[in-house]
């Protein structure tokens, strides 16, 4: 049976395909259009997951949607006319979407698809959270919690997954009904805060760590714990506007005017002495930090009662506020359950895969396995070495965001290696010589997250060299920290503690560095000496494990930065084209792919 | 340059529109940038359709600077806004997709080639409307880099068609006729929806007195009352399933 999973019209569509049960691809459409986050209709997601799958269009058996938009466009309109007379422009907005959207979707996915319009259905959007979290753990039974901004009229939702005679079920057995969501309310805060909504909530938690929670009494009277329940105080919110940030006079009577967008922080993750500021960032940094307590809070009342309600020793968790790596460290230290998984994309980058998992849990589900989160397409690097042997490089310090020099055409090198070892001995030596390296290899991998297939690497214990990463390459805040790959060997040196589960293989958590490994990885760490650790296996990925072996062989250490290859605006690169583009645009001097290493030839960094 | 409609629109309406309503003026260089970068997007999908690593890489290069035009427009937008721009395109068009055939494309390369020298002239204009020394220098820029595109893309449309000049013509006329059809659809869009937004104003006055009630009502419903609802909601997507 073949079943394509949807997901698209809010933010990061994507698209994903089952083939008899087994998840064979998946991407959200960013990666093919180079818009980060697209919400549009993922053609070119559903066209690669067809071709990876090897069927046609009419071949597909069950198309399933992300979510309800019938639920959701009642949600939309009531809460347009909720607030009658004040609302008449979300009511338009409303309007407008059902009127283009909603009220066709069906329709207008048939005729992308050309098929019937009976194979396709909806299903609750919490349920594909759960779905794709819960089928994708391995797990016999667990808790499945689900927390995110909003889907249909749910906020947040705890069910009980569980393997019976009949296949496997899930059942929601609470739920916290928008608008009590913590999603909103830190997205709204991230706007509070400068950054963009939906985009820049990993910011928001980066910053955390350089504050102090004295704003927790305030925080606790917005979201408030009562009961083992979640709710927030909305009246410091006005939601009805797009035009402004979504706060009222009571909001500020308690907290200051929000952070200009121009704004920059001045916080330098890497630098253990700099933390003088002004007082005004400073505050904007305690007002983070104490979010993210009140949020870490809250989540671990929601998560103790899924284990008292469900009784089970595993927990399952997806939605968008599963990517705050820190709070799923808290759930770890707080040892609610014995094993904790997250999908790669946890948010509604996967609302695809897990609609498609919801469609086949709800026909006819007898397995439910572990997935390798390389699920995009490879590229044959082959194919565009004549490309870039003919690229002429003279004119790109013209069209770069940043500044680059001029070069000659004969200062870029093209170098093919016969076997992958040369390959990954050459990759390796560079890196061990202070040098910046593009990565890609093999499929790209599913989520927000580079696991080594889409990434840049470099030696974590050279500050500077990550500082120029920053400011020439990535164009990155300050303040943001870096996450470090590693071995599993190496891991049990360095890190503190270690934990069962697929945490510390998809960087969902950030872990604490031992004392004595700070100096080692301190360039990929944040200010509090934490890591958004990636534990490589040889069977996670033979190539990536392979090159931090051979890292340790030449630097003592097998350990490295691993960022997302992309510059800011850009979601991560696909192909080998959109690497060469970030390459003529940015300071990178090497993209290491396939077998070949292309290189600018300048003076060294 | 002879003054069409739009130019006497961007050269005498828009400075007025921009001086009175600056968030126009920010939301116009927004989608500059979306289109620009919607551009470089479109002709890195181009790439593929060739062979010639010559053409590929001429390709490339105009990738590299549809996104710097991009990436001026943003900026220059972002300096003027205090808050962030709104960057996505909710509907974006896929030119070039699996099925697209070469004639199809050499019909989408065509259009590129016209819509260069379409904006070409545009741009210059916008340079004109307003004094900001900045926004005139990168109108200007962008304007300069399009004129060469100009040239750059007839070349290579000429190329693509195997050096027939006759084809490469025929196919600009279209493209031509093309996106006259774009605009006027584009034109009857924003005045439907005008119309649309109206008869919704009324609509929203006529029945909210009567349903926002009901509406609060949906919003104190009970946790017991929105599990129940999402139990049945899948219970009837497993039924259809």
């Amino acid at each position: 049976m073949n079943i394509l999973g949807i997901s698209s019209n809010y933010h990061d569509s994507s698209a994903a395909i089952i083939v008899d049960g087994k998840v064979v691809a998946s991407s959200a459409e960013e990666r093919f259009t180079l818009q980060k986050h697209d919400p549009s209709f993922p053609e070119k997601s559903i066209s690669f997951c067809l071709a990876k799958a090897g069927i046609k269009k009419h071949e597909i058996d069950l198309v399933v949607y992300h979510e309800d938009p019938h639920v959701k466009l009642s949600r939309t309109l009531s809460s347009a006319f909720k607030n009658f007379p004040k609302s008449l422009f979300t009511f338009i907005k409303s309007a407008t979407e059902a009127s283009t959207s909603t009220f066709w979707l069906k329709y207008e996915i048939a005729k992308h698809l050309g098929i019937d319009s009976k194979k396709i259905k909806f299903v609750p959007h919490h349920l594909s959270h759960s779905a794709h979290a819960f089928l994708t753990s391995g797990f016999d039974e667990a808790a499945v919690v689900t927390i995110d901004a909003v889907g249909e009229w749910t906020a947040s939702c705890i069910f009980h997954g569980k393997k019976t005679a009949s296949g496997f079920e899930i059942e929601p057995v609470e739920l916290f009904p928008f608008p009590n969501s913590l999603g909103l309310v830190y997205s709204a805060f991230t706007a509070y805060l400068g950054f963009k909504v939906n985009d820049g909530e990993c910011s928001t938690m980066a910053l955390a760590a350089f504050g102090k929670p004295l704003y927790v009494d305030q925080m606790r009277k917005i979201i408030q714990v009562i009961n083992e329940d979640v709710q927030i105080d909305l009246s410091y919110f006005d939601f009805t506007t797009d035009d402004k940030l979504p706060f009222n006079e009571k909001f500020f009577s308690v907290f200051k005017t929000a952070r200009g967008v121009k704004e920059k922080y001045t916080f330098d993750c890497m630098n253990d002495d700099c933390l003088t500021v002004s007082e005004s960032e400073q505050y904007y940094a305690d007002i983070a930090c104490s979010l993210q307590q009140v949020l870490e809070e809250s989540i671990l009342v929601i998560m103790k009662k899924a284990k008292r309600m469900t009784g089970s020793e595993n927990l399952c968790y997806a939605g968008g506020v599963a990517l705050n790596c820190v709070a799923n460290s808290r759930i770890l230290e707080e040892n609610i359950f014995k094993k904790v998984y997250i999908p790669a994309d946890p948010g509604d980058g996967g609302g695809a895969m897990g609609a498609a998992l919801a469609g086949m849990l709800m026909h006819d589900c007898k397995k439910g396995e572990q997935i390798s989160p390389y699920l995009g397409q490879k590229y044959e690097v082959e194919s565009y070495l004549e490309l870039i042997k003919n690229l002429d490089p003279s004119e790109w310090y013209r069209f770069s965001k940043i500044n680059t020099k001029k070069l000659r055409k004969d200062q870029i090198e093209v170098t093919s290696y016969s076997t992958q070892e040369e390959f990954l001995n050459a990759v390796a030596d560079l890196i061990a010589n202070n040098q910046v390296v593009g990565f890609l290899n093999g499929r790209f991998e599913n989520g927000p997250r580079a696991l080594g297939n889409r990434s840049i690497l470099c030696r974590a214990d050279n500050i500077e060299l990550a500082q120029h990463m920053s400011k020439m390459i990535k164009q990155r805040a300050g303040f943001r920290p870096y996450a470090c790959a590693m071995t599993e060997d190496y891991a049990d040196l360095c890190l503190e503690t270690r934990y069962d589960g697929n945490l510390n293989k998809l960087m969902q958590a950030s872990f604490k560095v031992k004392p004595d490994y700070v100096k080692h990885l301190r360039a990929g760490l944040h200010i509090d000496h934490t890591t958004r650790a990636q534990v490589v296996s040889e069977s996670d990925n033979e190539t990536f494990f392979n090159l931090l072996k051979k890292i340790g062989q030449k630097t003592g250490h097998e350990v490295l930065i691993n960022t997302s290859f992309n510059e800011q605006g850009f979601p991560i690169v696909a192909s080998p084209v959109e690497a060469m583009i970030m390459f003529s645009r940015t300071n990178l001097r090497y993209v290491a792919m396939g077998n070949v290493i292309v290189s600018k030839r300048e003076k060294d960094v | 340059m002879k003054l069409k409609p739009t130019h006497f629109f961007i050269k005498f309406i828009t400075p007025l529109i921009w001086k009175l309503f600056p968030q126009r003026k920010i939301n116009a260089i927004t989608r500059f940038s979306m289109i620009e970068k919607d551009s470089a997007v479109q002709l890195l999908e181009c790439i593929r359709f060739t062979k010639d690593p010559k053409i590929q890489a001429d390709l490339f290069q105009h990738v590299l600077e549809e996104f710097n035009h991009a990436d001026l427009f943003e900026s220059l937008a972002m300096s003027y806004s205090d808050k962030h721009l709104n960057l996505s395109i909710p509907s974006r068009e896929n030119v070039i997709t699996d099925t697209t055939t070469m004639e199809d494309f050499l019909k989408f390369y065509a259009y590129v080639h016209t819509g260069e020298s379409d904006v070409n002239e545009d741009f210059e204009l916008y340079a004109h409307a307003s004094d900001d020394q900045l926004l005139r220098k990168i109108f200007l820029r962008v304007a300069m880099d399009e004129t060469r595109h100009t040239v750059g893309t007839d070349k290579i449309l000429v190329d693509l068609c195997d050096g027939n000049t006759r084809k490469a013509r025929q196919l600009e006329i279209y493209s031509k006729i093309r996106r006259q059809y774009k605009m006027y659809t584009i034109a009857m869009k924003n005045i439907g929806q005008v119309v649309f937004n109206f008869y919704m104003a009324v609509l929203y006055f006529l029945i909210g007195p009567f349903v926002f009630q009901t509406a609060r009502k949906q919003f104190r419903w009970n946790k017991r009352e929105h599990l129940q609802f999402m139990q049945d909601q899948i219970a009837e997507a497993k039924n259809k399933i």
